[in-house]
């Protein structure tokens, strides 16, 4: 379980034979973070083990013991199972991507690599990180897949985003698992709204988990006093990233 | 004749050339007058005034003490008179270049000027210095404290308290060095004002007792019962005398009992003769030692006490402090059995009755385990950049929104453009200082003239600063370095309650949200205000709009990019079901397309076509289909067009992609890696993870493949695009390897 300290400083460990390579991407992760650089998968594990490692950039492409069966070797080793990895690779073959599914890494960056793209996705793998230890399951239900992927585009740093466009697909998520929250949106055609809605609320072991509603623009009214079942929260679309975290974290705290 | 004592020799011509040489080799003119007032014996200088005539018997006589000319040169005459047997037997007139005296005295003040300044650079040295070192170990202390409170790790926490302990013992050394020196050039001056004693013996007490339990060491303090409570005096000084003998009594002390005693020794009209004693059960001082225990940077018995810390200063200060105070320290003590310091002083009486008790024995309430604030925005003005960093890191752990300043003028624009709820700010500044901003700041509009809450924050201790500047207008002082709880204190008076969220019921959540949103707004800040009015300019949207919905994504243009890279990639499906809608007369299927497509555009901040798309469903919900057949052509134009230009402005589509799109020219996949893939999206959909398969499908697209193979992706790329995850399953179903 990984520590929830937002400020210190995060160790990353590139992984690469190449020594110029690890220079130029030494001198653009510091000094935003501690760097430690190995020219050979062993010398990764060995530093996994000396040092609190919170991310590997790893090369494919090495002689003797290649990315793929250093990766291996890390994620059965002690230290190294829940560190995330990205390789780095020449091309974007086929292959990577097969074994990236296979093994299991949290991505891949092409070569020549970007300074800020980078950043960018260590950043936002880090970010993940830090709550993946508690990562909370938001089910988020709307017909429009493009808004859902907004949502999960939002959300899927901070939270395990569940994407149903349809009632029924709803459902067969909420026969086997509980989300700790669940974004609506008002309109649900198929289906009048308060159906599906009404199906959450009288459900017991789902009564009790916190609703929002996105309501559309144009349409501000909350439904009247009395009419029926009310949601934890309301926000209007466009939502903000920050106002749907912001709606989401405290209908949770509130439960 | 003169008294001549004749003990050089027998001889008297050889005695009066030795005493004409000796006559001769003295500076000043020489006269001799008898009683009459003849001259009997003049040397040459003497006689050459003589012949000048600027001096003559007369003024022997007269014993005039005047002052004349001779040879361009200023001569004053004194005089002495000549007894002979208890009577006046002549006078002596000695005749004194008075230039030589003069110039003289101009190199002796002239040397005096220069040992001043000498002095003077050396205060100013050790002042200026003693500021160029403080810095950054106030730097390293807040750091230590933010770090701190930070980390998780207990070794690690102990490791950074030993850091901030040893940059206080640091900070230590210099202020003792500057007292002494202030001391011992006389420079010290008391700090007079009222006081309740009180407190320097409960913090005292918290202190000492503690520092002694560690050791192991017993700490009892006895009171009088009629110590006053509120005097006048120099509180600071007094403390610190107190402080440097306890410390002493810990520091020499290795087991036994350490006795605090506070005698009321005499009390006469306002005046109050306070005996602080110090007893312990230490190593003793020697009987030889006792007299230079006081000499700075002395040190003894180091064979015994090599393992004490120290640099010999404390006594030296301490006794320092009496001087001035008008007070003394008596010693007295054994050696290797105890010692007994005894302060003794004199302090002016405010309020007479009696100390309370209460405050004495109460401990210091135990800080809360920690709280946080939020909603609320403050301003730091410091021209020093580290110490900037410092307070704004204190902050932020409080959960307060942080801006900075670095200096009077940006203060003030900054005030004048936003509205915060806590402004501090450094006194020193050079150009416009802390007064002189806090008083423009409070003259901007009515809230920061009357509410909005200034404090300030200056390393000037001295009494009465604090007065002074509550005067011109601040609501509060806090003294440099910034300690955290002194902040702490601060925050919790003048924050209000609905903004203060105790730790236990906080989430960490709101604080990262509230770091979020800053960040988020810097981002927003780094956004050359240029880009977004540009962007918006080239796809014919509302900069407002667009800056709101940046802003909204996230913070920044990517953010904003990410979700047009989404919008972009359903434009084509939804393209296609608008059309198909309104061919085949579908006018509620069209309902529900527009009614997504509002969102879309609200979601990339195009509000046009967004009310646009509004004015549709409208009309479709209330069957006003003719409205629709008028306006959809024109809407589903311009949608397109709006993606070409999102593409090419915000996405920056490159040619590789789009060929890679168009492509299918490549390798075709094997049977294998289908299934593998396969497999993985099956296992993906029954975990509902569908996220993690638009990711992969996203990564597959710009890989060659061949037509068969691009046909299977591109046609599961449609099933996700909506999200029909039964047909998935068959679809995948086939392709599995069995």
């Amino acid at each position: 379980m990984l520590e929830l300290s937002q400020n210190t400083k995060k160790r990353i460990l590139i992984v690469d034979d190449d020594a110029e390579q690890l220079e130029i991407l030494r001198s653009f992760l510091e000094p935003t973070y501690l760097v430690g650089t190995v020219s050979h998968g062993e010398f990764a594990l060995e530093y996994i083990r000396e040092y609190q490692t919170d991310l590997i950039l790893m090369d494919v492409v090495m002689p003797q013991m290649d990315g793929f069966a250093t990766l291996r070797a890390i994620r059965q080793s002690e230290k190294g199972h829940s560190i995330p990895v990205i390789f780095i690779t020449g091309k974007n073959s086929r292959n990577i991507v097969l074994q990236t599914i296979n093994v299991g890494t949290d991505g891949y960056l092409i070569k020549p690599i970007a300074k800020d793209t980078l950043l960018e996705k260590i950043r936002s793998i880090l970010e993940t990180q830090v709550y993946i230890a508690n990562k909370k399951t938001v089910l988020s239900v709307d017909d429009d897949v493009t808004y859902l992927k907004i949502i999960n585009n939002s959300l899927k740093e901070r939270f395990n985003v569940i994407m149903v466009n349809t009632p029924k697909l709803g459902r067969e998520y909420l026969e086997r698992h509980i989300p700790d929250a669940i974004i609506i949106s008002e309109n649900f055609p198929g289906e009048k709204m308060p159906t599906f809605f009404e199906e959450l609320k009288s459900e017991k072991a789902l009564s009790n988990i916190p609703v929002i509603m996105l309501k559309s623009i144009g349409n501000k009214q909350k439904p009247a006093e009395g009419q029926g079942l009310t949601a934890d929260k309301y926000l209007i679309k466009p939502v903000s990233k920050l106002d749907l975290m912001k709606a989401i974290i405290s209908a949770m705290n509130s439960k | 004749m003169l008294g001549f004592k004749q003990r050089t020799t027998e001889n008297p011509e050889k005695n009066d050339k030795i005493r004409d040489i000796l006559l001769n080799n003295v500076v000043e003119g020489l006269i001799v007058a008898d009683e009459s007032g003849d001259i009997i014996y003049s040397n040459d200088l003497g006689q050459a005034i003589l012949d000048d005539g600027a001096f003559g018997p007369i003024d022997i006589v007269s014993q005039n003490p005047k002052t004349f000319m001779f040879n361009s040169r200023e001569y004053k005459a004194q005089y002495d008179k000549i007894f002979e047997g208890g009577s006046v037997g002549g006078t002596i007139a000695t005749l004194v270049d008075t230039m030589e005296l003069k110039e003289q005295t101009k190199e002796l003040s002239e040397l005096k000027e220069q040992l001043q300044r000498t002095l003077g650079f050396k205060e100013a040295f050790l002042s200026n210095m003693s500021h160029e070192i403080r810095t950054p170990i106030h730097a390293i202390i807040g750091f230590s404290e933010i770090m701190m409170k930070e980390s998780g790790d207990e070794r690690i926490k102990t490791q950074i308290e030993m850091i901030k302990d040893s940059s206080y013992s640091l900070l230590a050394i210099i202020n003792d060095v500057l007292d002494l020196s202030k001391i011992e050039s006389g420079k010290m001056q008391l700090v007079n004002s009222n006081y309740y004693i009180s407190y320097i013996i409960r913090d005292i007490e918290a202190t000492y007792s503690l520092l002694a339990s560690r050791k192991g060491i017993k700490f009892d303090m006895h009171l009088d019962d009629n110590i006053p409570s509120n005097l006048y005096g120099d509180k600071i000084r007094l403390r610190g005398t107190l402080l440097n003998i306890l410390n002493n009594a810990v520091k020499f002390t290795r087991e036994g009992h350490i006795d605090f005693y506070i005698r009321v020794v005499d009390k006469k009209d306002d005046i109050v003769t306070l005996c602080f004693e110090v007893k312990d059960t230490g190593i003793g001082i020697r009987r030889e030692d006792r007299e230079k225990i006081f000499e700075s940077f002395s040190r003894f018995d180091i064979q015994n006490n090599y393992s004490v810390e120290g640099r010999g200063l404390g006594l030296s200060i301490a006794k320092g402090y009496m001087d001035l105070m008008g007070g003394r320290i008596e010693v007295d003590s054994e050696y290797g059995v105890g010692s007994s310091f005894k302060v003794i002083v004199d302090q002016k009486i405010v309020d007479d009755s009696p100390i309370d008790m209460d405050i004495v024995n109460a401990r210091k309430k135990k800080k809360g385990e920690g709280f946080a604030i939020k909603g609320m925005k403050a301003l730091v003005v410091d021209d020093n950049p580290v110490n900037l960093t410092v307070a704004e890191g204190l902050m932020k752990t409080y959960g307060l929104v942080v801006e900075k300043a670095s200096g009077g003028k940006e203060a003030i624009s900054l005030c004048m453009s936003n509205q915060y709820d806590i402004v501090f700010m450094d006194q020193m500044m050079p150009e416009v200082d802390g007064i002189k901003a806090m008083k423009e700041i409070r003259k901007i509009n009515e809230y920061y003239g009357e509410k909005c809450c200034i404090i300030v924050l200056t390393a000037d201790a001295m009494a009465g600063a604090r007065e002074k500047l509550l005067a011109e207008g601040f609501d509060e002082y806090l003294s440099k370095p910034l300690e955290m709880h002194r902040l702490e204190a601060m925050l919790l008076k003048f924050v209000p309650e609905q903004n203060i969220v105790d730790i236990d019921k906080l989430n960490n959540e709101d604080i990262i949200i509230e770091e979020t949103k800053q960040a988020s707004e810097e981002k927003e800040k780094d956004n050359a205000k240029d880009e977004i009015l540009d962007t918006a300019e080239k796809l014919g949207i509302d900069p407002d709009a667009l800056r709101k919905r940046v802003r909204d994504c996230g913070g920044s243009l990517k953010d904003y990019a990410s979700v047009c890279r989404i919008a972009c990639k359903h434009a084509e499906n939804k393209v296609r079901k608008l059309k198909e809608a309104q061919l085949s007369g579908d006018y509620d299927r069209y309902t529900i397309e527009v009614h997504a497509l509002k969102s879309t555009f609200a979601s990339l901040g195009n509000t046009d076509l967004a009310e646009r798309a509004r004015q549709q469903e409208f009309a479709g919900k209330e069957g006003n289909h003719q409205f629709i057949d008028e306006g959809m052509d024109a809407l589903i134009k311009d949608y397109i067009a709006f993606i070409e230009r999102i593409k090419a402005v915000v996405l920056d589509i490159d040619d590789s992609e789009k060929k890679a799109k168009a492509g299918g020219s490549g390798e075709e996949w094997t049977k294998e890696e289908i299934a593998q893939i396969s497999n993985k999206f099956l296992s993906l959909a029954d975990e509902f993870k569908f996220g993690d398969i638009f990711d992969i499908l996203d990564n597959i697209r710009n890989i060659e493949k061949g037509p068969e193979t691009k046909a299977f992706f591109d046609e599961l790329t449609n099933i996700m695009n909506n999200l029909d995850i039964d047909e998935l399953k068959a679809f995948l179903g086939g392709h599995v390897m069995r």
